[in-house]
This record gives C-alpha cells, sequence and structure tokens, in this order.
C-alpha cells in the first residue's frame, strides 16, 4: 500500500467528513441543538441533486442549488415545528423528534425515488489528475476547495462581527438575549434553514463518491457526530481539524489494517479522546467555561 | 483557641490578572471571621481559592492538618462547607429533593444496600425526606416551598436554601460568601438570627460581607447612604421646593410612558400578581419595594413578557400610549423597554467589550454611547478585555445596566440592581440612576435596600403577595408605618 496515496485519500474523505458535519457544528454550537435527521437530511439531498441532474436534465451547479434549497425548506419546516421544545431547550425530546423526521425522510425517498441505488454523475467525477503517483478526480477537489472555503467563511462570519456575537449570545442565554433586543426565533430558525443547506451542499459534493440509496445516511449521521465531539461541541476550527483527523485515520486504517474496522476504530478513538480530554480536540475553543 | 482552618500564601491568577496573591488568614473554632473589601477585591476567588475550586498557590490546613491538595468535594467531606454568591442549586430537582440530595450524599444507604434492601430504602427515604423538611424549616424555609422548584421561591428564600445546602448536616467551617446580598430587613435579621443559633453549635464560621456592618451582627440595610443622598432628596421633594414642584406638575399632566392594567401573572395555579392599574410617567423613579416574594420581580418581568419560567401572564401593558401586550419581549425592547434583571444578567463567554458592543439600539432610538458607559462605571473600561465570567458579583451588575443603557430604553426596569454591590457602591448607583431620570428615561427600581431607594425615588410602591398594598410620593411613605413595620423592621433607627 502507497502511504502517500493513503494520506491523500485520507485528506481527501475528511475534508468531506467536515464538510458533512460543518451544519451540526453550527447547530450545536449557536443554538445548542441536535439533528438526528442530518444523516437522511444528506440522503434525501443527494437524491434531490440525482434528480435534478438525470431527471430534470439540470446542469450540476443548478441541480446543487436545488438541493440546497431544499434543504433550507426541509430544515425550516423541522425547525417550525420544534421552536417551543428549542426554547425549553428540551434536548431529549429534540432528539427523538429529529430521528422521527429522518424516518421519514427516509420513507419519503423511498416514496418519491424508488428502491433502487442510483449513480449521481458529475462531469468534474471524468477529469483526474495524478498527485504523487495516487489518482485524484476534480470532483475530490471540489469538495477539498468547497470545504475549506466553508470553514473560511463560517469562521470569518460566526468568529468576529455582530452575527457571530449575536450567535454566542444566543447560545449561551436565549433568555437574556432578548432582553438584548434579540429575536430568538429567527436566529434558530436561521441556524436550521443553514443545516439544512450546508448538509445538501455536501450531499451534493460527496455523493457522487458513492452509490445513493434511500439506506445511506447512518453512517453520515455517526461519522458527524464523532467529527462534532471530537471538534469540541460546537467549534468550527475544531470540527475541521477533526474531520481531517479522521478523515486520515479512516484512510490509514482502512489502508494498513482493515477497512472493515475502520468506524468501529473511529469510535474507540473517540472514547480515548474523551477520556483524555474531555472538552474535545479544540485547543482554546472559544470562550471559557465559566 | 486553636485555629480551625488556616490559610498561607493563597494565590489566584486568571491569565494575566492577579485576583489573589499571598493571603493569609485563620479562623478558630466558634469564631466568626468576616472578609471584607470592596466588589472585585478578590472576596470570592479567596473562598474559591480555599475550597480548592480553582487552580491556586499557597497552603490549606483544617484541623491541624494539611488539605492543600485534597479536591473539594473530600473538602466538603471533611466539613468545609460553602454556600456560593449565586445561588447553586439542582433547578430540576424540587427545593425538598435539593436538601434531600445534601443529606444522602452526607451519608444515607450506598447505591449497593439500597439495591440488596429496597424496603430499608424507601423507610430510609422517608426519614431523610423528614429530616431535610425539619431543616429547611428550621433555616427559613417554610413547608409550603418544600415542592417548588428553587427557582420559583422567592430570592430571600433562595438565599436560606443556598445555606442550608452548604450547612447539611453541620460543618466545621461555613464559608457564606455574601449571605445578606438582596436580603430585606426582616430577612436580614432572619439570617443573623441563624448565624447566631449556627455560631452556638460551635462552629468556626466565615462570611464575606461587604461592609464591617455584618461583623457586629447588626442589620443595617441602607449602610453608608450618608447624609448627602438625603438633602439631594429634599431638593427633590415634590412637595418641598419649587424647582421640583414645576416638574412634577408637568409629570402630573403628561401621559404616562408606562401603564400597566389589570395584570396578572399566574404561575403553576397560583396567583402571583395581580395589579389593578400602575403607571410610570415621563421623568418618573418609582420604587417598587416589598418583602422577598412580594411579587417585585414577577411585576417588571411581566411588563417585558418575559420570564425564566412559563407563567400566565393576563392584562394590557401599554408603552408610550402603544398598546405592546401582545408582543414578544424583544419586540417591547425595540420599542424602548429595557429590562435588568435580577442577578447581574450578562453574556459570560463574551469580554466586557463586545457585552456593551452587543447592545445596539434598534428603530432609530439613541443609547449610551460607550464613553457615556464608562464615565458611568470607569471599572468597566479597566476591564474592557476580561470575560464577563471573570468580573466580580458588583461588576457584573454594573456591565448589566450599562448593557441596558446602550439600548436606549425610554423605561428602565431595574430589578435589584444593588444585589452583590458594597454599600458605598449602592449609593453610587442609585444616584447614578437618578441622574439618568429626566424627560428621555423613566424607571422602575425594584429594590430591597429601600433605605438607599427612598433617597432617590419620585414615588414608592409596596408589594405585598402579589398585591399594591401602598402606593404615593415617597414624602408620604417614608414615614408610612407599613413600610417601616412590614419592610425595614428594626434596622429604622
Amino acid at each position: 500500500m502507497n502511504l502517500v496515496q493513503q494520506l491523500i485519500n485520507g485528506l481527501i474523505i475528511g475534508h468531506a467528513y467536515a464538510l458533512i458535519a460543518i451544519g451540526w457544528t453550527v447547530l450545536l454550537g449557536v443554538a445548542r441543538l441536535v439533528n438526528f435527521g442530518h444523516g437522511q437530511m444528506y440522503m434525501l439531498a443527494a437524491f434531490v441533486t440525482w434528480w435534478g441532474v438525470a431527471g430534470l436534465g439540470l446542469p450540476y451547479p443548478l441541480a446543487i442549488l436545488l438541493a440546497m434549497a431544499g434543504g433550507v425548506l426541509l430544515g425550516l419546516v423541522m425547525q417550525l415545528t420544534m421552536l417551543r421544545l428549542t426554547f425549553a431547550q428540551d434536548l431529549v425530546s429534540i432528539m427523538i423528534v429529529t430521528l422521527g423526521f429522518g424516518h421519514v425522510m427516509r420513507g419519503l425517498a423511498g416514496l418519491l425515488f424508488g428502491g433502487n441505488p442510483q449513480v449521481l454523475e458529475t462531469p468534474l467525477s471524468w477529469i483526474d489528475f495524478e498527485i504523487a503517483g495516487a489518482w485524484v478526480t476534480a470532483q475530490d477537489l471540489l469538495i477539498v476547495v468547497a470545504a475549506i472555503a466553508v470553514f473560511l467563511l463560517l469562521r470569518l462570519v460566526l468568529e468576529r462581527g455582530a452575527l457571530g456575537r449575536t450567535a454566542r449570545m444566543v447560545a449561551e442565554d436565549p433568555k437574556l438575549a432578548q432582553l438584548g433586543g434579540i429575536d430568538v426565533r429567527r436566529v434558530y430558525l436561521a441556524v436550521f434553514a443553514f443545516e439544512g443547506a450546508a448538509v445538501a451542499l455536501a450531499a451534493a459534493l460527496v455523493a457522487p463518491r458513492t452509490p445513493i440509496l434511500t439506506s445511506i445516511g447512518f453512517e453520515e449521521v455517526i461519522i458527524t457526530f464523532v467529527v462534532v465531539v471530537l471538534g469540541g461541541i460546537g467549534s468550527i476550527g475544531g470540527s475541521y481539524l477533526a474531520g481531517i483527523g479522521l478523515g486520515l485515520f479512516t484512510a490509514l486504517f482502512g489502508g494498513f489494517v482493515s477497512p472493515a474496522y475502520a468506524t468501529s476504530a473511529a469510535f474507540g478513538v473517540l472514547i480515548l479522546v474523551l477520556v483524555l480530554r474531555p472538552g474535545g480536540l479544540a485547543l482554546g475553543a472559544k470562550g471559557g467555561r465559566a | 483557641m486553636t485555629a480551625v482552618l488556616r490559610v498561607e500564601g493563597l494565590g489566584v491568577r486568571y491569565g494575566a490578572l492577579v485576583a489573589l496573591d499571598g493571603v493569609s488568614w485563620e479562623v478558630a473554632a466558634g469564631e466568626v471571621l468576616g472578609i471584607i473589601g470592596p466588589n472585585g477585591a478578590g472576596k470570592s476567588s479567596c473562598y474559591d481559592a480555599a475550597t480548592h475550586m480553582t487552580r491556586r498557590t499557597g497552603r490549606v490546613w483544617l484541623d491541624g492538618r494539611e488539605v492543600t491538595a485534597v479536591p473539594p468535594h473530600g473538602l466538603a467531606a471533611l466539613g468545609l462547607k460553602r454556600a456560593f454568591q449565586q445561588n447553586a442549586f439542582f433547578a430540576q430537582l424540587s427545593v425538598l429533593e435539593n436538601m434531600v440530595a445534601v443529606l444522602q450524599r452526607e451519608g444515607g444507604a450506598g447505591l449497593a444496600a439500597s439495591l440488596a434492601l429496597p424496603w430499608r430504602e424507601a423507610r430510609l427515604r422517608r426519614a431523610l425526606r423528614a429530616e431535610a423538611a425539619a431543616l429547611l424549616e428550621e433555616f427559613g424555609v417554610p413547608r409550603e416551598m418544600h415542592e417548588l422548584r428553587p427557582g420559583h421561591i422567592p430570592y430571600g428564600s433562595q438565599r436560606m436554601l443556598s445555606i442550608v445546602l452548604a450547612w447539611g448536616r453541620g460543618a466545621r467551617v461555613l464559608m457564606l460568601d455574601e449571605p445578606a446580598a438582596g436580603l430585606g430587613g426582616p430577612d436580614m435579621a432572619r439570617l443573623r438570627d441563624l448565624l447566631q443559633r449556627l455560631r452556638g453549635r460551635g462552629t468556626g464560621r466565615h462570611r464575606a460581607p461587604h461592609g464591617p456592618h455584618h461583623v457586629g451582627g447588626r442589620p443595617h440595610p441602607g449602610a453608608g447612604a450618608g447624609a448627602t443622598p438625603g438633602q439631594r432628596h429634599a431638593a427633590r421633594d415634590p412637595a418641598g421646593c419649587a424647582g421640583a414642584g414645576s416638574l412634577s406638575g408637568a409629570r402630573g399632566m403628561s401621559a404616562p410612558i408606562l401603564e400597566a392594567s389589570g395584570l396578572r401573572v399566574v404561575y403553576g395555579g397560583n396567583l402571583a400578581l395581580d395589579i389593578p392599574h400602575l403607571a410610570l410617567r415621563p421623568g418618573e423613579l418609582i420604587g417598587v419595594v416589598g418583602a422577598n416574594g412580594a411579587g417585585k420581580s414577577t411585576l417588571v418581568n411581566a411588563l417585558l413578557g418575559w420570564s425564566r419560567g412559563a407563567p400566565r401572564v393576563e392584562g394590557r401593558v401599554r408603552l408610550a400610549g402603544q398598546d405592546v401586550s401582545a408582543l414578544p419581549p424583544h419586540q417591547r425592547v425595540r420599542r424602548g423597554l429595557a429590562l435588568v434583571p435580577e442577578g447581574g444578567a450578562v453574556f459570560m463567554r463574551l469580554t466586557v467589550e463586545e457585552n456593551l458592543a452587543a447592545a445596539v439600539p434598534e428603530g432609530g432610538r439613541r443609547g449610551h454611547g460607550l464613553e457615556e458607559v464608562y464615565a458611568l462605571f470607569p471599572r468597566l473600561r479597566e476591564r474592557l478585555h476580561h470575560l464577563a465570567s471573570m468580573l466580580s458579583g458588583g461588576e457584573r451588575q454594573m456591565l448589566a445596566i450599562a448593557r441596558a443603557l446602550r439600548l436606549g430604553p425610554a423605561v428602565l426596569l431595574l430589578d435589584e440592581p444593588s444585589i452583590g454591590l458594597a454599600p458605598r457602591l449602592v449609593t453610587d448607583v442609585l444616584r447614578s440612576v437618578r441622574g439618568l431620570v429626566g424627560p428621555g428615561l423613566s424607571v422602575l427600581l425594584v429594590e430591597q435596600n429601600v433605605r438607599a431607594a427612598i433617597e432617590v425615588v419620585d414615588r414608592l410602591v409596596l408589594l405585598e403577595r402579589g398585591r399594591i398594598l401602598a402606593e404615593g410620593p415617597v414624602a408620604a411613605m417614608r414615614d408610612d408605618p407599613r413600610i417601616l413595620h412590614a419592610y425595614l423592621g428594626e434596622a429604622v433607627a
């Protein structure tokens, strides 16, 4: 096995992981929310992109936008149903409601798109490069570039500026934020809309790498969970690093030990890290713990 | 007498900020040691250091044994018990369950024994509940509050609760951090009696009050008010001189800036507030006073439609003539109604600067500029880049008030701004508030410290059990026997 090849593969998978996890990172960081329907949103968005390209004959970029619009809509519907729970910060109920949403989405995808595996073909999948002896497609590069761009943008928006401050205020104390004249309801809706758009973007970019089935999604939600927790709940930079780290780990473990146990091993790492560093890997994460 | 607790060379740093440097003291059995100092002097840090709640340097001995390396829970097991400045409870457990949890920790049946002998567990639980109820009552938390959640009982009772939770079945050293903060006359007297009783049980004890008046055991709610504000008051007294007379005349004519009618708040089936009518006129400063649990906080929260709990609010609230009853809190804020809730509410994970920058007025109103805020509270400028969580209780209160002023309110609702402030600062802050009041800003001030409040307000509203017991100009009210009796208690000279 070629180490360089595995490293490059790991970097690409890592950026894909980070991109998939970004919606949930913001969800946790800003609104202290969870979404266990995250994986099914990924699945549904992958199908919508496929349908846009294969069914409607849209060009790939337009199909991505279509999937993102669908994601926004889905996010808004979910959050509107859960607003009351969100205000009460009733995480257990939110977890169960989002799990339920996930199941509904899976059923819906089966009804709309059928049970057959589909392959999302994009023009970029056909363009290959050779980097240090490893073959990389333009699609892979797009994933890396998009992930970096989204993370940079988020860092800029969330860790500086008024929007980020508002987000951190709502995360810390939504009731108190109201007294500052902030419409907390709108912040929650916006955050869930972002979650929908982000996961849809990730799906549209990453899904061409694998066949699309209604049963995918579980692995994505688990991976997301690991990335978010390793990254130090809600930390933007932490999630990015955790995604890359997990990607490298998966690629190297899969390449040199066994691909079958890669996910289990990832969980092993998660448990180990949480025992040693309960705050996750994020170094000097924003804000002191009061 | 030998020292029960001795600390030597305690030091605490938060980043570059030295909170405590080389502090040594000891307390003997049966002794009461008062640790005093202005806001931010390091009183709470001193406790954190002694109880090992923070990373610190220095050494600690308890009963002659060095316990420097013992973790906080270990110290508690050895009898070094601490109550916090901010009330710390399990919010989801009832008052009684909170107490039971403490007693259980101090030694009841272990989990294994409970599983092996479930019937014994049931009996033990009943015994624990009875013991907990008795302790609570002894410490002044009446039985009708036992099934409520701690956040739903009056502030004064919360303070008592935090003391009894720290005490548990007893302590070698009881460390109280501003136990009297926010307590009114009768509660203060209750607290003093309680502490004296505890002392009789042979415990070295320890408090961090602001003023020396606590140490001598004299309750003195308006300490440090001095003569100057009284003179100021005389000049402002509507019944007094002509200058103020014209102001009050204008006030009588103008329409209320804030008006509540038929305001009722129902908390879990109980009517917590019933106010047929209350009006605040432009440029007026009304003081809302009353014992703990009278409904003062409920009133100001209801005016904004805001609450940490989930009460049912009925009635009309009009702001500058417009009915705002149906608006959510943030909309009322944008229309010029600002609230500083009880307990110096600031964003702990934001710096002082961010806290201030985050409060920006909307809808074309002009708020306090940063310079104006610093002029009012110079302390904030020094702490600009510190996280709010690193501020002392008093500094947080200043920051909370500054945040509200930044919003450019027409009406400011202040809920107990004096909690956690040193007596001198109370006077300073209340005088600053008085100075702010003018044609553009009216204030509704909830204040436990009636003595200090009387010096600055125009009108007083006395609440009792959610109803207005008396209301009127301060000149008439200050000698009202109901105020003296129901509230100031023996503190009035």
